[in-house]
């Protein structure tokens, strides 16, 4: 089975150095990509992807607010917040919003696969 | 001619054929001359003192009287003073609040309109810095950007 | 103001704790071996400050932090370093353009800064034990005095002066290096020293 991951962080880079690392490895497909934490719920509705990699600093709507909507969708979906060191009080907020895990920036292809394999097992 | 250069917050009126030089963002150069070899340039930060008389170098509405009475000093021709200014560019998304170069700008020509001080020519606002050169006789005004001129007052 | 030799010592830990984090992650990110220095800690007049920086174009990366401390951050490229991170970064990602900076090219810029100044403020946030949240970053390609202009402005609304935090960093083995420039509020500031 194909893992299903929507890519949700303002910066377009690291939107595409997180698609670069994962199309590299066999067994995970990027099905979006959003810039905000609004388009991240329209997306994540859409799409149904597996796993959502959760910038949490973004302009108008952050990470934490939107991953506390679409846990409250009640689908399947797993969140994978995407840290930058000091933001652990975020952190905490984000895991009360139904955070599955993190992954602190900067980050490697392993770290990456990593926590999505740990949030899916 | 080496360029002098004015600091920020700071004015210089000078009596001799002089090229001064600033480089502003959000701030406002302001050049005022009368056309006679008085001139002189002004690197304003904000548009009001709010009550301060020291450093009338930094706002707007303190720099321009002051260089108006210093430039009166040199016996300049105070009825035909005219002036050109650069600056006041957003530089980053700020808070509306924020908008600081647009409030400067705006500061500026109503003080000069106040000293009856015809606005010549300007280069303001959009996005970027801008490196001002102030010819204090001819009252010429080139603006640059990364040693390139865009403008030419 | 007064400011005495013991808070002053104060400071230059607080400096030295957010410098430690960030060549290690910055060095995570790119690949080589970066070092960072706290250059000075220096109580500026504002006025003198864009000359110190001068007119040299700079991709800047600017920020600011709420909290104990709050206050402004800059980071200035010189676009030569700046195009050299890019490749570094963007290889294999996207073919770079020539000289100039594309919106990727920025975007990663702005990532490097973001890195460089969340792990410099996690080191005051530790110290301090305190929390210290930063803002999404804003890219610019212009002139140093002019890209540090605006948060000079911010600041003299209230004040005349600054306690100014300038590091360099640096990589080992090519010639790549930036400025980091963090203004925090005075007041903030000494409130958070009393608490060390």
């Amino acid at each position: 089975m194909v893992v299903k991951i929507l890519v949700v962080d303002d910066s377009q880079f690291m939107r595409k150095l997180l698609t670069r690392i994962l199309e590299s490895q066999p067994g995970y497909t990027i099905v979006g990509e959003a810039e905000n934490g609004v388009e991240a719920v329209e997306k994540a509705k859409q799409l149904n992807p597996d796993v959502i990699m959760m910038d949490i600093v973004m302009p108008i709507k952050d990470g934490i607010k939107a991953t506390a909507e679409i846990k409250g969708l009640g689908g399947q979906t797993k969140v994978v917040m995407c840290t930058s060191v000091g933001q652990e009080e975020k952190m905490k907020q984000a895991i009360m919003a139904g955070a599955d895990g993190y992954i602190t920036k900067p980050f490697q292809g392993p770290k990456v696969v990593e926590a999505i394999q740990g949030v899916l097992n | 001619m080496t360029p002098v250069r004015v600091k920020m917050a700071e004015y210089i009126v000078s009596n001799s054929d002089s090229i001064l030089k600033t480089t502003v963002g959000s701030c406002v150069a302001i050049g005022i001359y009368d056309g006679n070899g008085i001139g002189g340039l002004a690197h304003i930060m904000l548009p009001e003192c709010n009550g301060r008389t020291d450093l009338v170098g930094k706002f707007a509405d303190t720099a321009i009287p002051a260089m108006v009475r210093e430039m009166e000093k040199m016996n300049a021709d105070i009825s035909r003073l005219r002036a050109k200014i650069a600056g006041g560019a957003q530089m980053f998304t700020l808070p509306s609040s924020l908008a600081i170069g647009e409030r400067n700008i705006e500061k500026v020509k109503k003080i000069l309109r106040k000293f009856g001080i015809k606005l010549i020519a300007e280069d303001t606002g959009k996005n970027h810095g801008r490196t001002v050169e102030f010819h204090t006789s001819s009252g010429r005004m080139v603006v640059k950007r990364s040693e390139k001129i865009i403008a030419e007052l | 103001m007064r400011i005495d030799l013991n808070k002053l010592m104060k400071l230059n830990k607080m400096a030295k704790e957010g410098a430690q984090n960030v060549a290690y992650n910055l060095s995570q990110m790119l690949g080589i071996d970066v070092e960072m220095k706290v250059a000075k800690i220096e109580f500026v007049d504002l006025s003198d400050v864009p000359d110190v920086i001068g007119d040299r174009e700079v991709i800047g990366v600017y920020l600011t932090f709420q909290g104990l401390p709050s206050g402004f951050l800059v980071v200035l490229f010189p676009t030569k370093s700046a195009k050299k991170i890019t490749n570094l970064l963007l290889q294999g990602i996207e073919e770079s353009n020539g000289d100039g900076f594309s919106e990727m090219d920025l975007s990663a810029i702005s990532e490097v800064g973001n890195i460089i100044t969340s792990s410099f403020i996690d080191g005051w946030a530790n110290l301090l034990n305190s929390e210290i949240n930063i803002s999404t970053p804003q890219t610019v390609h212009d002139m140093g005095s002019a890209v540090i202009d605006p948060i000079l402005i911010q600041i003299a609304q209230q004040y005349d002066n600054a306690f100014l935090f300038n590091s360099y960093i640096k990589a080992k083995n090519e010639d790549i290096n930036c400025e980091l420039l963090v203004i925090p509020e005075l007041e903030k500031l000494m409130e958070a020293i009393d608490r060390l």
